[in-house]
């Protein structure tokens, strides 16, 4: 990054896309539900990382700085999203069930739409259906396989604000899961019955 | 009972609390069927979270590129192996197909060999032309170079006549002042020796 900085180094720079653009993608995609989303997201990422690259300052981990822009740009995104979605809910008509979502991507994408909902897609909308800063420290915690003190760094929170918020992100999550974990295999055993 | 804090049972999950924590946890699950019923529904959760697999990146072009090489040149090497399999069996099984393989061959690089020395034959004369033009297009610009360089040294030498020129009047003008300056002073001169005799004698008769 120091070559990026100080010589414009296409070539460093190349090599650290190389280097990062995957647990990139898998942050931006697991962080808004949608692999095109978390595609683009990614080049944002990137594209952030060398426009800002002179206010880099080699303090503290290179990891660190670039997960915290990704993770940024995937918030700017998420509230852009929300803001557009309550824009068009006042435009037509007051929420009739009075359900406030506060999730981006819950929706299922269109190839699933038409497929009964299998596993995958159970936990993909449990995750995006849970609040931000809780589906955060899960995404970084179980996919990214971080340690709890490297989030509490990344996010700049105290240790047990991690600890708390990861607590309250597997009881919910577990909510959310359980019933519909639980139905399944009695669905499975329905449509076998009537086959 | 005391049940453990939400915050020590994350540690517990993710593997991160101290032996002596986990001794401790363990010990209070085996206890507690509450706190156990809630881990395992935590467990059973983040078991699932590993259901979500995600689609393979795009691959950047550049990076498809060196693969797009060796696959081209694979199959170039594949091709050529089939070809000469081919030749060669069709040799054993066809000696008259072979010659006239051999003659379609030897015309081929006849042909080959014409249209090597016609492509020689023009480009030599191509390049023939190219160089006479561009020796005469650095002529032209020499000579303009040239006729520039004449027009500016005769600028140069006109400027200095009409300084010498004008330098000359200014000297002449000054001589002549000079030379006026110098009878107004002789006249003064003389007027004063002319008064100076008149003077002495005024002195003597008084």
């Amino acid at each position: 990054m120091w070559q990026v900085k100080c010589h414009d180094d296409h070539r460093a720079f190349d090599q650290l896309v190389a280097r990062w653009e995957k647990p990139i993608y898998r942050l931006c995609t697991r962080m808004t539900g949608d692999p095109h989303l978390g595609e683009d997201l990614k080049q944002e990422t990137f594209a952030r990382l060398f426009e800002k690259r002179k206010n880099y300052q080699p303090t503290g981990r290179f990891s660190t700085y670039l997960w915290r822009i990704g993770l940024n740009i995937c918030h700017d995104e998420l509230r852009r999203r929300k803001r557009r979605r309550e824009f068009v809910a006042d435009g037509v008509e007051a929420d009739e069930s009075g359900r406030q979502e506060d999730y981006p991507a819950d929706d299922p994408l269109p190839d699933v739409q038409t497929v009964a909902l299998e596993e995958c897609e159970l936990v993909r909308q449990a995750l995006v259906q849970l609040p931000e800063i809780y589906r955060t420290v899960l995404v970084l915690r179980h996919f990214e396989d971080m340690k709890l003190a490297k989030i509490a760094e990344i996010l700049d929170l105290p240790e047990g604000t991690v600890h708390s918020r990861t607590a309250e992100a597997l009881v919910r999550l577990s909510r959310l899961l359980e019933p519909k974990l639980r139905a399944a295999p009695s669905d499975k055993t329905e449509e076998s019955s009537v086959i | 009972m005391n049940h453990p804090k939400p915050e020590e049972w994350v540690q517990y999950v993710f593997g991160e609390a101290s032996s002596a924590s986990h001794r401790r946890l363990q010990e209070h699950l085996r206890e507690c069927g509450e706190c156990r019923q809630e881990i395992e529904a935590w467990q059973r959760s983040r078991g699932c979270l590993n259901a979500w697999k995600l689609p393979r990146m795009q691959r950047r072009p550049e990076a498809l590129a060196p693969l797009l090489r060796w696959a081209v040149a694979t199959s170039f090497i594949l091709m050529l192996g089939f070809g000469l399999g081919w030749l060669t069996s069709v040799r054993n099984s066809n000696a008259g197909f072979q010659n006239a393989l051999d003659r379609a061959q030897s015309q081929t690089a006849h042909s080959l060999a014409a249209l090597e020395a016609r492509l020689a034959k023009t480009s030599g004369a191509e390049t023939r032309q190219l160089v006479q033009g561009l020796t005469v297009m650095l002529e032209r610009a020499r000579e303009e170079d040239r006729r520039a360089a004449l027009a500016l040294f005769r600028d140069l030498a006109k400027q200095h006549v009409a300084a010498y020129v004008a330098l000359r009047k200014d000297l002449e003008r000054l001589a002549s002042l000079t030379e006026d300056e110098i009878r107004q002073a002789r006249l003064t001169l003389v007027q004063l020796v002319d008064q100076t005799p008149t003077n002495e004698g005024e002195t003597t008769k008084q």
